[in-house]
């Protein structure tokens, strides 16, 4: 049981790393991930989130959809519950965290667009995975995990980058783009680690 | 003359994933064929214009406090309907898109023409913006997807094409292919409209 | 307060109306969605075993394969087993004959390499198997080995030629038992 969990945790935060490998997150991974503060309040929220999000989301599905033969609405209410979780953290942060809650600004809601954490909470109750709760904790907390290491090594990245000497063609999103792609074949590399497979 | 640039702008100078950059997430991880990259990006199209024509519908009966609760609900209504549909009449392609059918609801540029557009104007102009953004993402997308099938499997839809020329680059259909392939291609842009990219 | 009861009440009708087409949406693709998945699974059936007419699925104590009949009369079975793979696990069908000869390999479910790996689909390896009773094992493994495994794709290989072999396993214990 113990390995079990820790070979979900490895594929979901290495192996199969949801920025780099899976390709999922994108739009706040090249909107963020310019500076470093804010990558790595981005990630906290985002840990949070996705976490709570799949416990509920899962629990959905489990003890409502499933049983009432409900599934056409997983869709609707997954995201509505992603949705109401950033609610709350934005409303928790302003009152007790202002610094963190200005330095976020529209990068809070927008955690909600994150394909990532809608995909999580997809995948975990996807009928040919069979995790059952705990499995999908951990495989969450794995990807959001994932998720920040990613962003935060891109955005310390970036900052080089842009004092460096680029073409001007390529200069702003293409040479961020290409980065990530060398990223990603770096990150192919951990296929294979404790036997784990893409 | 002023709807014909709605529908134009959509298209080509504010093509959401080409000049905006919007709308990655699925974009990158499901043109890995021409056909699922097309599939995806009508399925999009297809959410898109229908839920700008229900919001700029319902756009005097939603009071602005709750309006994003309401453009998610109406955004995922149309995804299920998408997935459903096809499921029943396009089973192979829905199987190869997979999860990422329900995250066409997280996608960025639905939610930001809503909220930019849709809300505001008329019927009309929303469908024809909607139309407009539609086709330029399935042009982009299908551009994405086409050129990894062809560098990465010597074949467009299906049929073989450059068996003889060289040997495929595997690497173009695996996620760093996808970042180069973008990367090169908004370079390009870059360079023929000699935009500061930012 | 009004506000809060205005807007709780307009969410919950969105909700409603919401729920209430997909609802309608659901019922109006349920059929046609059973029967693809219908045909689909006879469609797949046949590509291991294309005489026959018709499959009984046998589900006992663990083991589920499908029988495969023409007429009254048994003529072969489709076996389900699995291989790893390079890039995961390797789900493949094996058609048996009643005298335990293959009749196709069918390969269901694979993440293997595109180009590579998925070269073990082709005909060129997979007629290695046919109209042949195993034991099968790959020549690379074993210099008296019956299977060349495809080039650069020894991972594929191997997991294919072990699945197809473990069908055979699974057919002699099941045929043995009642001819």
């Amino acid at each position: 049981m113990g390995t079990d969990l820790f070979l979900i945790f490895v594929s979901a935060l290495l192996v199969n790393n949801i920025l780099l490998i899976r390709f999922i997150g994108l739009c706040p991974f090249f909107g963020v991930s310019s500076r470093m503060e804010t990558s790595i309040g981005m990630g906290f929220a985002v840990v949070f989130v996705m976490t709570l999000s799949t416990t509920i989301s899962w629990s959905i599905d489990h003890f409502l959809l499933r049983p009432y033969n409900l599934l056409f609405l997983k869709t609707t209410f997954f995201i509505l519950v992603i949705a109401s979780l950033v609610q709350l953290v934005e409303m928790f942060l302003r009152k007790i965290i202002p610094a963190l809650y200005k330095a976020l600004g529209i990068y809070l809601p927008l955690v909600t667009t994150n394909c990532a954490i809608l995909w999580v909470a997809l995948y975990t109750v996807e009928r040919g995975n069979n995790f059952n709760l705990l499995q999908s904790i951990i495989c969450s907390l794995g990807i959001a995990l994932g998720f920040n290491l990613a962003i935060i090594l891109f955005s310390s990245l970036r900052e080089r980058i842009e004092a460096a000497p680029i073409p001007k063609a390529f200069q702003g999103a293409p040479i961020s783009f290409i980065t990530a792609s060398l990223m990603s074949l770096a990150f192919l590399g951990f296929v294979g680690l404790f036997g784990l497979q893409l | 003359m002023a709807k014909l640039s709605t529908f134009t702008n959509g298209l080509l100078k504010e093509n959401a994933v080409l000049v905006l950059l919007i709308g990655l997430c699925p974009t990158l991880a499901v043109s890995t064929t021409a056909m699922d990259a097309l599939g995806m990006g009508v399925a999009t199209a297809f959410v898109l214009v229908c839920s700008n024509i229900c919001i700029s519908a319902v756009r005097k009966l939603v009071p602005p406090q709750i309006r994003i609760p309401i453009f998610i609900i109406i955004i995922s209504t149309f995804v299920t309907i998408a997935d459903y549909f096809m499921n029943a009449y396009a089973p192979t392609l829905h199987k190869s898109l997979g999860l990422f059918i329900p995250l066409i609801v997280v996608n960025c540029i639905i939610l930001g023409r809503a909220e930019a557009f849709a809300s505001k104007k008329d019927l009309f102009s929303a469908a024809l913006d909607g139309l407009g953004t539609g086709i330029g993402y399935v042009g982009a997308i299908g551009l994405i997807g086409s050129m990894r099938e062809i560098l990465g499997n010597g074949s467009l839809f299906g049929y073989k094409l450059t068996s003889g020329l060289f040997s495929p680059a595997i690497i173009m259909i695996l996620p760093p292919g996808g970042f180069i392939v973008f990367g090169f291609i908004i370079a390009f842009l870059n360079h023929f409209t000699k935009k500061e990219a930012c | 307060m009004r506000e809060i009861i205005d807007f709780a009440l307009r969410l919950l009708i969105t909700c409603a109306l919401s729920a209430g087409s997909l609802s309608w949406v659901y019922e109006l693709t349920a059929d046609r969605i059973r029967e693809n998945q219908e045909k689909q699974k006879i469609g797949m059936l046949k590509k291991a075993l294309p005489a026959a007419e018709r499959f009984e699925t046998i589900d006992r104590g663990g083991l589920k394969y499908e029988a495969g009949y023409r007429g009254d009369e048994r003529i072969g079975g489709v076996f389900y087993a699995e291989g790893k793979g390079y890039g995961g696990v390797m789900q493949v069908m094996v058609g048996l004959d009643s005298q335990g000869k293959v009749v196709e390999v069918v390969l269901l479910s694979h993440k293997e390499t595109p180009g590579l790996g998925t070269k073990v689909a082709d005909q060129e390896f997979r007629h290695q198997f046919l109209g042949k009773g195993g034991p099968f094992l790959l020549r690379k493994d074993n210099p008296s080995g019956n299977i060349d495994g495809v080039a650069s794709a020894t991972i594929s290989s191997r997991a294919v030629t072990k699945a197809v072999d473990d069908s055979l396993q699974i057919f002699k214990g099941e045929w043995g038992k009642h001819g």
